[in-house]
């Protein structure tokens, strides 16, 4: 990874509110490297507990590559949207399985329950990626939804971090999704 | 009657002369812009309708960059729809969701009487509106809005991006005395 880079994700956390909400936009060809070194930056702050919603990777695997990656898990709660529509789902303390991630209801619905159980001060929800949304969903529905979702983070005093790949944006999604956060990292080029 | 549309402006005290002002920028001077015309407008009434962030969370951000809140009343579009706790205070007031444009438009009136001096009405991100509503709903809204501010001695400045916004943009920019597009 370029030290621009590595710059960019170390500044993206300094001079934030009390509770922020970030966008990070990164190219698909490095998407998997930038994305564990902002989970790592950002997991690496003192009291830090996460809930990590993953749209495209199965629990199973995603916490491979985390562990892979030497990040903390045991900071991390999970919302699986996608491996109970591959029939993979095996029971698991750390994680709910949603149905799929067409179901927005049940996502902010899960967050709302994790969230509460947290005794962390320092909460944290991460949306990974956030493009997903776009292929089980109507663009109507997940501005809404991205609305509501942003707006629940600020209501529950979470910070968020948010991602997305640059090809999955289109202009009006990418202009929304900026609008909702307090500052957009791109780590696209 | 619409002044004319310039591509350059910094100069946000410059706005204090017009009664209506539409600004269009990209999200992110956007979002500096806005900061900058309450910084402006300190000493003068305000009444906010942010729609992309909660009462609490723009509170806490206006005051780490300096803004002072008082003359301020704010409305809030977010904080209920997302399930959040709100109670009454006395400089905001909390709309259900953003497709109640009754409620909103009773919220403003309001708040444009509360004032009996000169104030002014700043809308931010108004194109959310877009995402509930149909864009001749949301074209009426604005004259609505502007009805009001005419009968209430209030002055209006609308801030939206460009993006995907450009027909109810172009159906708006006659409602205005100054429009500032600065697009990169």
């Amino acid at each position: 990874m370029k030290t621009e880079d590595i710059e960019k994700i170390t500044t993206a956390f300094k001079d934030l509110p009390e509770h922020w909400l970030l966008l990070f936009v990164i190219n698909a060809e490095d998407y998997l490297e930038k994305n564990m070194a902002v989970l790592n930056e950002v997991l690496n702050q003192e009291d830090t507990v996460g809930v990590y919603v993953t749209l495209n990777r199965p629990y199973s695997l995603l916490t491979k590559i985390l562990e892979k990656n030497n990040i903390n898990t045991d900071k991390l709660f999970f919302i699986d949207c996608i491996t109970k529509t591959l029939g993979l789902e095996k029971d698991n303390k750390k994680c709910l399985f949603l149905e799929n991630p067409q179901n927005l209801t049940n996502i902010t619905i899960a967050i709302d329950e994790i969230s509460s159980v947290i005794p962390s001060k320092n909460k944290l929800l991460l949306v990974d990626p956030m493009g997903t949304l776009l292929i089980y969903n109507r663009a109507e529905t997940v501005s809404k939804f991205l609305h509501i979702l942003t707006g629940k983070i600020r209501v529950l005093n979470l910070n968020g971090v948010l991602f997305a790949t640059e090809k999955e944006l289109d202009l009006e999604f990418a202009n929304q999704l900026e609008q909702f956060v307090d500052k957009t990292v791109d780590l696209s080029k | 009657m619409q002044d004319g549309i310039v591509t350059t402006y910094n100069k946000m005290i410059e706005l204090k002369n017009y009664g209506s002002v539409l600004i269009v920028k990209d999200t992110k001077s956007l979002r500096v812009t806005v900061n900058d015309i309450l910084k402006t407008l300190q000493d003068k009434p305000v009444i906010y309708l942010n729609l992309t962030n909660t009462y609490n969370s723009l509170v806490s951000n206006l005051k780490k960059d300096g803004l002072k809140i008082n003359n301020i009343l704010f409305i809030d579009c977010i904080t209920r729809l997302a399930g959040g706790n709100v109670s009454d205070q006395e400089n905001v007031l909390f709309i259900k969701e953003p497709n109640d444009l009754t409620s909103l438009g009773i919220a403003i009136s309001q708040f444009l009487k509360a004032y009996l001096m000169r104030k002014w009405l700043v809308l931010y991100a108004f194109s959310i509106l877009k995402i509930y509503n149909k864009e001749d709903i949301v074209l009426r809204f604005i004259q609505s809005i502007f009805e009001s501010a005419s009968a209430s001695n209030a002055k209006i400045v609308i801030l939206s991006t460009k993006v995907k916004n450009e027909s109810l943009i172009k159906k708006m920019t006659h409602f205005f005395e100054k429009v500032v597009m600065e697009i990169e």
